[in-house]
């Protein structure tokens, strides 16, 4: 069995497969849950299956879903009672994105961590919002002028969507277009009350492109994608969005990341998208998709991965600098400490970083290759 | 407690959670981690309840004695009266 195989069976609620689990392997389980922020829904799958758990299990996995609960409930009464309702009511429209929107897909509170709330800002309110954040106690960092936060809360406010506002360059790679987002934009319960989202479609769009952007990082963004294709109506709306901004190449990804590394059956209509409509993959594309879901948890495959979706070279290169050495005011937001007039020192530090990570990318790999080579020898 | 009733405050937010629920108090920012005998008790509370009513309901849900459903009644009671959770 694969190390995390039981964890994903567990949180995917196919908890008779754990049965014969020994106490070692629910506390392995129950170290990889907690690395992947998925102890709540374990918990909580566990629990309506009346699966009996060992003691020291059940107590870490309890702790897990009861601090997430606790952590959720406080964030979201804050931002969706005091701040957005109040927002609203003031005139600024305001969207809740991907993770804290999708919060009531899950079975509870406790079962998906999050860290802040994502909010998607009218164009032209940024200013006004800010100030209305700031009347309500909020407060920003130094050079962070989006993030804001009161006792613990943290909101992230967003003008644009994937960043492209930030690094022009990445409109090349994909790109969500505001105007039709606010134009698709929905309603949802969160909370207790009524917020805007972005239509489950665009949910989708974003939740992949967000997961490929951070290597795949962390398996809570595939479990938001089985959530929202559980509930999902229209495959083919999502299908002409994905094509019409050019995001096929996430969305396939992450497709395949569920069928092939979680073993979870698509729709028929899905699975047909995945292995015959979709995109065609070259090889060093395929080689690096499967070395992304390999370390996902140690290397960052995911902006080289994303430029496979650009098909001009010139273009592709302006993404991966721009990606890599972004506009000074985006890079000295790294290094928050920095004296402004010293940003070019911010340059040599962002190449000193890349080396290092680089060298210990290659030497991972080799490492690797070599101990393949030794076990099949 | 006998014949008291009791009825919870209005202003606090409750979640159901697996195995118990959470209460959400706004002004002093703090959340209350109920266990799944406590959350039983906080819902019969919700629909203003006497002490004997608790306990009725109490050993139809967990089918225990009477006599075990009183004591933990009581001491849910006094625990959820110490936090404030009561309306008076």
């Amino acid at each position: 069995m694969k190390p995390l195989a039981p964890l994903y069976r567990a949180a995917l609620g196919r908890c008779e497969e754990l049965a014969d689990l020994d106490e070692g392997e629910w506390a392995v389980l129950c170290a990889n849950a907690a690395g992947e922020g998925l102890e709540g829904l374990v918990y909580q799958r566990c629990s309506v299956a009346g699966l009996i758990l060992p003691e020291r299990a059940e107590s870490l996995l309890r702790m897990g879903y009861r601090e997430t609960a606790a952590h959720n409930m406080v964030a979201l009464q804050t931002a969706a009672g005091d701040v957005l309702e109040g927002a609203r009511r003031a005139g600024l429209d305001t969207l809740v994105i991907p993770g804290a929107s999708l919060l009531p897909l899950y079975p509870d509170l406790g079962c998906r961590p999050m860290d802040d709330i994502d909010i998607l800002v009218r164009p032209g309110q940024m200013d006004a919002l800010r100030d209305f954040l700031s009347a309500q106690g909020f407060s920003s960092p130094l050079r962070h002028p989006d993030l804001w936060q009161r006792r613990g809360v943290v909101l992230d406010l967003h003008e644009d969507l994937l960043n492209c506002g930030r690094i022009e360059a990445r409109r090349y790679a994909g790109w969500m277009d505001l105007e039709e987002v606010w134009h698709d934009s929905e309603e949802r319960m969160i909370e207790g009350t009524c917020l805007g989202v972005m239509c489950r479609a665009d949910e989708i769009l974003y939740t992949v492109v967000h997961a490929l952007r951070h290597s795949f990082r962390r398996l809570t963004w595939f479990f938001d994608l089985y959530f929202l294709l559980d509930g999902l109506g229209d495959w083919q709306f999502v299908q002409e969005k994905a094509r019409r901004y050019h995001l096929q190449r996430p969305l396939l990804y992450s497709l395949r990341f569920l069928q092939e590394r979680l073993d979870l059956p698509l729709s028929a209509e899905v699975h047909t998208w995945v292995e015959e409509e979709g995109v065609s993959m070259r090889r060093g594309e395929e080689y690096l998709l499967q070395c992304a879901w390999r370390d996902r948890l140690e290397r960052d495959w995911g902006d080289l991965l994303w430029s496979f979706n650009i098909s001009n070279r010139v273009q592709q290169c302006r993404f991966l600098l721009e990606t890599f050495f972004p506009s000074p005011s985006v890079l000295l937001q790294v290094f928050p400490y920095l004296p402004r007039f010293l940003f070019p020192l911010a340059y040599a530090l962002r190449l000193g970083q890349l080396v290092y990570k680089s060298g210990r990318h290659l030497t991972g790999l080799v490492w690797r290759d070599q101990q393949i080579d030794q076990r099949d020898n | 407690m006998v014949g008291a009733t009791w009825k919870v405050r209005t202003d606090l937010v409750y979640r159901k959670l697996v195995n118990g629920g959470m209460l959400y108090d706004s002004a002093q920012q703090r959340v209350h981690h109920l266990n799944a005998t406590a959350a039983l008790v906080w819902e019969f509370c919700q629909e203003k309840r006497d002490t004997e009513e608790l306990v009725v309901q109490l050993c139809k849900s967990f089918t225990v004695e009477q006599e075990r459903a009183q004591r933990d009644v009581e001491a849910i009671l006094a625990e959820f009266s110490r936090a404030e959770l009561l309306q008076t």
